[in-house]
């Protein structure tokens, strides 16, 4: 009996650790798309120029956009390690998978703080073009809306079928 | 000239006008449903702090340290087989329902036996009878002896 006991301690350990260090990868990965390639496209808008015209954000807009993609970035990589850190199918991983869902809806609208959403295209001699995105956002919004409803389906599943998938698990 | 390069090919030509199709098919439904998560995102926006960044740093420690702690407490890693087995759900009515067939074949078989063992016994009580009876014999022969 003891060494069974000693077997499945063994077997615990292991699985935590296993268990963090996806939780992590998923958490850099996350950091990475969310904050670092934002950022540095944003700074490099920031400064960009075309044919001797700058391109410059305003100052506000800059800081704004900067301030939310810092936020939610944060707030979805560590909703994601706890996400990808719980074990396939668990209540916890369904909930907090639901959670950065969610985030990421807000993580989307906040972009429409950097102007980004409108943008203003003046060609010399011919006119303005108008960009409008945020159509193509608001698809995104009901897409996402979708996803929420296919992660609360999966939270529910995982709370009715517990004992089945705990069973499933131990085989 | 990266995107003029991009619309050249008929690759991505063709993957930008599927694209464009499925989105031209869906937004009549799509869009509506994104205008209204909008309107509660917008709402929950106001509530969120918008000047003080280090609130979000502790908010992503916390989650990240409660990760950590709940994951050392409850890896979910393997059960016990034993455990599992009896606690498993319809694994128990199947044990149930096996187990009934098979105590219904242990039975019929046991019943079996009993008849064939019924019918051996009767054999050997009849021999048994004979067997008293030449004993009876027996002891009525003894009797003078002893006397």
């Amino acid at each position: 009996m003891s060494l069974i006991k000693e077997k499945v301690k063994k077997s615990m350990e292991h699985a935590a650790i296993k268990n963090m260090i996806r939780g992590a990868i998923f958490a850099i990965i996350y950091i990475f798309v969310t904050i670092i390639i934002p950022y540095i496209t944003f700074s490099w808008v920031m400064n960009l120029e075309v044919e001797g015209i700058d391109l410059e954000l305003y100052e506000e807009q800059y800081a704004q956009i900067l301030f939310y993609i810092l936020a939610f970035g944060l707030l979805i990589s560590a909703t994601a390690f706890f996400a990808y850190s719980s074990p396939s199918q668990s209540i916890r991983r369904g909930v907090f998978s639901l959670i950065q869902i969610i985030l990421n809806c807000f993580y989307l609208w906040s972009y429409k703080f950097s102007g980004a959403l409108e943008i203003q295209i003046t060609i010399v001699k011919l006119g303005i073009i108008e960009v409008n995105l945020q159509q193509l956002i608001l698809t995104y919004m009901g897409i996402y809306f979708l996803t929420v409803i296919l992660k609360t389906y999966d939270l529910i599943d995982f709370i009715i079928n517990r004992d089945k998938i705990k069973f499933e698990r131990g085989q | 000239m990266i995107f003029q390069e991009f619309e050249r090919n008929p690759v991505w030509q063709f993957i930008a006008d599927l694209m464009g199709f499925i989105l031209m098919i869906f937004k009549p439904i799509v869009y509506p449903i994104g205008q209204v998560m909008v309107l509660w995102i917008d709402f929950l926006l106001r509530f969120f702090p918008s000047e003080n960044i280090t609130i979000y740093f502790v908010i992503f420690f916390i989650i990240v340290i409660a990760g950590i702690i709940v994951n050392c407490k409850w890896p979910g890693e393997k059960y016990f087989r034993v455990y599992t087995e009896e606690t498993a759900p319809g694994e128990a009515e199947k044990k149930h329902k096996s187990m009934f067939h098979l105590k219904r074949k242990e039975s019929l078989k046991d019943a079996a036996k009993d008849d064939e063992v019924s019918e051996d016994d009767d054999e050997v009580s009849e021999e048994d009878n004979e067997v008293s009876e030449e004993d009876n014999e027996v002891s009525e022969d003894d009797e003078p002896k002893l006397q």
